[in-house]
């Protein structure tokens, strides 16, 4: 049987791979994230009153779906730097559970209330909930190094 | 008195001792500051990007800047609140960790990257809407800001990776009168 040797990975043997790695993630859920809140503060109402939250999901999909696809790759990397640890770590369940929650989340429902232009007690709860379900991934991810 | 000593009064004061060793109020704080990151660090890449002309092109340069400035203010505000908490508390561990030296560089930076481009570019974005392409100025202000706000939180992993040599290390903690 092939055991996986963790100090083979260069997540672990290399001083800079580590830090870089997580820099990548960060910089990417900031962007992803950032660019959900745009269309968020939309529906809520809170900001960016001019433009429609269709023309901002229209005029930020790109950008949310790069910052998607890195922040994923960079987190797969993290992950292989230690599996048992992550799959051991009851935060880190939780945030993968929200994490998929959120990304359907965010290609069903949340698109189609903002392409649809529905009224806004409708925008108002579907962007609340966009808030909460993104928050609480990153407050999740924090907490795998706390337990 | 020495940076050491000063260093160590200062998160031996009394809530902030408290501070770094709650178990739960430390990591809430320090996830808010991450959060911060994700939130309005976000919305902070998105104006550049459409300074940029990359992102949200279909709409005034005006409608951007002016929609998100109070959310990253109040972005801005939270997320310092919260590092000062954090910054303040290790501050034994912090003061000469070179990392965390460039990050209040940094963050210095970005003061003086208002004082720059706040007239020339932020407080009349529909000047920039108005030219017939978005003027160099803005362009230099937005790859600024990104150069700033990205090597930030970059910088704020690096501080935890750091290991002071050990002779630095016990000379520190001799000063500030601590055992070895």
């Amino acid at each position: 049987m092939m055991i996986y040797d963790l100090n083979a990975n260069p997540l672990n043997s290399n001083e800079w791979a580590f830090p870089l790695t997580e820099c990548f993630h960060i910089t990417a859920f900031a962007l992803s994230i950032g660019t959900i809140m745009l269309v968020d503060l939309r529906l809520l109402g809170l900001g960016m009153r001019h433009q429609t939250a269709r023309q901002l999901v229209k005029d930020t999909g790109l950008w949310t779906l790069a910052g998607l696809i890195i922040v994923i790759t960079s987190g797969l990397l993290i992950f292989s730097s230690d599996p048992i640890h992550y799959l051991y770590n009851q935060a880190f369940r939780f945030k993968i559970s929200a994490l998929l929650l959120a990304i359907i989340y965010n290609y069903t429902i949340h698109r189609k209330v903002a392409m649809s232009g529905a009224s806004p007690a409708v925008g108002m709860l579907t962007g609340g909930v966009s808030v909460l379900l993104w928050v609480s991934i990153v407050f999740s991810g924090l907490w795998i190094a706390f337990i | 008195m020495s940076a050491a000593e000063i260093s160590h009064a200062i998160q031996s004061i009394g809530f902030l001792t408290a501070f770094r060793e709650s178990s739960y109020v430390y990591p809430v704080v320090m996830a808010t500051h991450l959060t911060c990151i994700a939130v309005f660090g976000g919305l902070i890449l998105a104006t550049d990007l459409r300074l940029l002309g990359l992102a949200l092109t279909d709409m005034p340069i005006a409608d951007v800047v002016n929609g998100l400035r109070n959310w990253k203010r109040l972005g801005f505000v939270i997320m310092v609140t919260m590092g000062l908490l954090l910054g303040t508390s290790e501050m034994d561990k912090y003061y000469a960790n070179p990392y965390f030296q460039i990050k209040m560089f940094l963050i210095l930076m970005i003061g003086v990257h208002a004082i720059i481009f706040r007239p020339r570019v932020y407080n009349h974005p529909e000047v920039l809407d108005r030219a017939p392409q978005i003027p160099r100025v803005a362009k230099t202000a937005a790859i600024c800001s990104l150069v700033i706000w990205i090597a930030i939180p970059c910088l704020g992993r690096w501080i935890a990776y750091y290991e002071p040599p050990k002779a630095e290390r016990d000379a520190a903690r001799a000063a500030a009168g601590l055992s070895q």
